[in-house]
């Protein structure tokens, strides 16, 4: 009996010792791996942490539309110059796309990663009675399963389609539609002792004069019913007036100037110059009930309503030098909100009321800046890149348009980046279309 | 002329001779007592670098190799000792870093870095001798320029997991900080290829976990993949295309070392972002 427990005892001290070794090794990881792109058990994986990546415009390849037309080809660089624009892609080099992939709806999506494109846009347009009707579909090389946007678009003009094309594609990469289609108000010199007001396309087409061509039109601002600017009468006063054809209809008329008009809230923010100083008035749009808001022995201009309607920032000279002031739509309140530079005029808000941008005098020339509504927050958006100044929002508030003495009218994204040129020559009090 | 009254001539003419001749021992006796004094002195300041030593002379002699080995075995216990980990809070510095510390004024001697508990000599910008803890203080520097020289010249050697600065040497067994100068080359490598998308604004960013793979040859990237995305299928999109981008490329890791290419050869890592 005794015998036997202790041999069982052996017995099960020999399984042990040979188990062990067995379980010991069990234990152990394979030692070295091996394989150069075998993954290793995630136990054992080594963690790198990464933080404040940077970012980058989201790569996208538009090919040909397909269509064989004169349109469909318009389709093609249109929409391409609007999201380039846009500051919010980079679109990528043609000759470097697949020609392996050239005829098709679909993608062979490995082909795309060498490109680096993130989307390639496939489109396909038809022509009817000159109206162009786009068929859009959207891939994205990292998940090539299905397309990530397909929507029809027109039918319309090829320029019409591209920009709603655009809009599109921005709303559905950010969640907001792009503005491309909307207009930009500026003036310019045309002669000697003559500026008109033009319209321009923000893709920096569809440049179109709007005022007569006779004397001074300037100070231009988008209101009811279309556009409103400053015009010099016969008589030699300035009368604001509110464009149509074949005359323009006067607004606003008095002994002196009137001038400088912007619009917002169902009212009407202007400069009047009765007796040798400008001051701000409010009035309806179509210029009834004149309210003085500002009494200062300095001038008073350039005022523009908050897009809410509550506030009016301005500029005056009323502490020595021009500055950017606010105060409320009813004039009262007024609170300087610059104090640094000693030339600061055309101010602009945000759309969405938080800052104000200007253009500021550095050394010899403009530079645009932004600021706080309600001061401070100072952000220099141009430097070193000529005189920029007249800074306009876009009505998303993503791009500003500006006036460059490196030659015409420029747009950047709302951090002074991805400066580029969309007009040649002159601009001054750029409006873009709200 | 004047003369002495009492003392002859010859006595006199006697007297001179003795002196001179005392004299002339007396400055014998001197030369040779100061030199033997100098010699003593200079012999017992070899260890100081002075002349006395010829520059090729060895700086330890057999018995004090057998004083050393002794004092080895006593500190280590008895069992192998490795002289790296022996010296006074003095760590080994890796071979990359060795050319842009210049501590010494002899730049062909490997340079130690010290941590931050060394007791600094005051005299050492003159003797380039530190303190180093109680004891011999030859000793100490003889161990310290025995684990300097050792791991310069076999850089490539790797007896265990890593150090934690990053040198293959050394008993770090964690494998977050073992080659952790590696997994910064590679962190930073990915920190300038990866982006986020412009589309997104800045506080819609959200964290994700990457797994990437290194090439057999401790080179590049060859593979990755992500394991948990952002939620924003856009942004994880254009993450798949940077990563495969990353390994088709094979863009090899900037400065990275052979001793680098060993550490994380076959490896993957995980690639965590986190938002700020």
């Amino acid at each position: 009996m005794v015998r036997s427990r202790v041999g069982t005892i052996l017995v099960a001290m020999a399984l042990g010792t040979a188990a062990l070794p067995a379980w010991i090794l069990a234990q152990t990881p394979p030692a070295g791996g091996g394989g150069g792109s075998a993954p290793p058990s995630g136990s054992g994986e080594v963690e790198i942490t990464l933080q404040n990546l940077q970012t980058r415009l989201l790569p996208i390849a538009i090919p040909a539309v397909r269509g064989g037309t004169p349109q469909a080809a318009a389709v093609t660089s249109v929409l391409a110059n609007d999201l380039r624009l846009s500051a919010l892609f980079r679109v990528i080099d043609s000759s470097t796309y697949p020609a392996s992939d050239a005829d098709s709806m679909t993608i062979q999506a490995p082909a795309w990663v060498p490109v680096g494109a993130t989307a390639v846009v496939r489109a396909q347009a038809t022509l009817t009675n000159e109206q162009v009707t786009v068929e859009v579909r959207i891939w994205e090389p990292g998940r090539p399963s299905a397309a990530v946007f397909t929507r029809t678009f027109g039918p319309s003009g090829s320029r019409g389609v591209a920009h709603q094309i655009a809009n599109e594609i921005i709303r559905h990469y950010t969640g907001r539609a792009g503005t491309f289609g909307s207009r930009i108000l500026f003036a310019r010199r045309t002669g000697r002792n003559r500026k008109d007001v033009f319209t321009v396309d923000s893709d920096g087409a569809g440049l179109s004069q709007i005022s007569s061509g006779r004397r001074l039109n300037w100070l231009p601002a988008w209101g009811p019913g279309g556009i409103y600017y400053s015009a010099q009468t016969r008589e030699g006063f300035i009368a604001l007036v509110r464009h149509a054809r074949p005359t323009p209809v006067p607004i606003v008329q008095v002994d002196g100037m009137a001038m400088g008009a912007h619009f917002g809230g169902g009212h009407m923010a202007l400069v009047l110059n009765r007796d040798g100083n400008t001051e701000i008035y409010s009035a309806t749009p179509t210029g009834q009930n004149l309210t003085r808001l500002t009494n200062s022995p300095g001038n008073d201009l350039s005022p523009v309503i908050s897009p809410d309607g509550s506030r009016i920032a301005f500029v005056s000279d009323r502490d020595g030098s021009p500055q950017i002031y606010v105060m409320s739509i009813s004039g009262g309140g007024a609170r300087r909100v610059t104090f640094q530079g000693t030339y600061n005029q055309t101010p602009a808000w945000v759309p969405n009321g938080t800052t104000i941008a200007f253009s500021s005098r550095v050394g010899g020339s403009f530079d645009i800046f932004t600021v706080n509504a309600g001061g401070g927050g100072l952000r220099r958006l141009t430097e070193n890149q000529g005189s920029n100044s007249d800074p306009t929002y876009s009505p998303d508030g993503r791009l500003i348009a500006f006036s460059s003495s490196r030659g015409g009218i420029f747009l950047m994204n709302q951090d002074g980046l991805a400066q580029t040129q969309i007009l040649a020559g002159g601009g001054e009090t750029l409006r873009w279309e709200p | 002329m004047s003369t002495v009254p009492g003392i002859d001539a010859r006595t006199r003419q006697h007297v001179a001779l003795r002196d001179r001749a005392s004299a002339v021992v007396g400055v014998l006796v001197a030369i040779v007592v100061h030199i033997g004094v100098a010699a003593f002195g200079m012999r017992a300041g070899a260890q100081e670098g002075n002349i006395a030593r010829r520059a090729d002379q060895p700086l330890a002699t057999p018995e004090d190799e057998q004083i050393i080995e002794g004092a080895l075995l006593r500190q280590g216990g008895g069992g192998n000792v490795d002289p790296r980990h022996v010296p006074h809070r003095v760590v080994p510095i890796r071979a990359e870093e060795r050319a842009q510390v210049s501590g010494s004024r002899h730049t062909d001697q490997p340079v130690q870095r010290h941590d931050a508990g060394v007791r600094r000599d005051p005299n050492s910008l003159v003797t380039e001798r530190d303190i180093m803890g109680r004891g011999n203080q030859d000793l100490a520097e003889r161990l310290r320029n025995m684990a300097a020289n050792e791991n310069a010249e076999n850089p490539s050697a790797s007896p265990g997991p890593g150090a934690p600065d990053g040198s293959i040497h050394g008993t770090e067994t964690d494998p977050n900080r073992a080659g952790a100068g590696a997994q910064a080359k590679i962190r930073s490598f990915l920190q300038n290829r990866l982006h986020l998308l412009a589309t997104a604004p800045t506080s819609a960013h959200r964290p994700f976990l990457l797994r990437i793979s290194i090439s057999s040859d401790g080179n590049s990237i060859v593979n990755g993949s992500i394991v948990d995305g952002s939620g924003d299928e856009t942004v994880d999109s254009d993450l798949t295309v940077q990563i495969r981008q990353l390994a088709e490329s094979h863009d090899p890791i900037p400065e990275l070392t052979d001793d680098d290419r060993l550490q994380i050869a076959g490896r993957s890592y995980r690639v965590r972002y986190v938002p700020d």
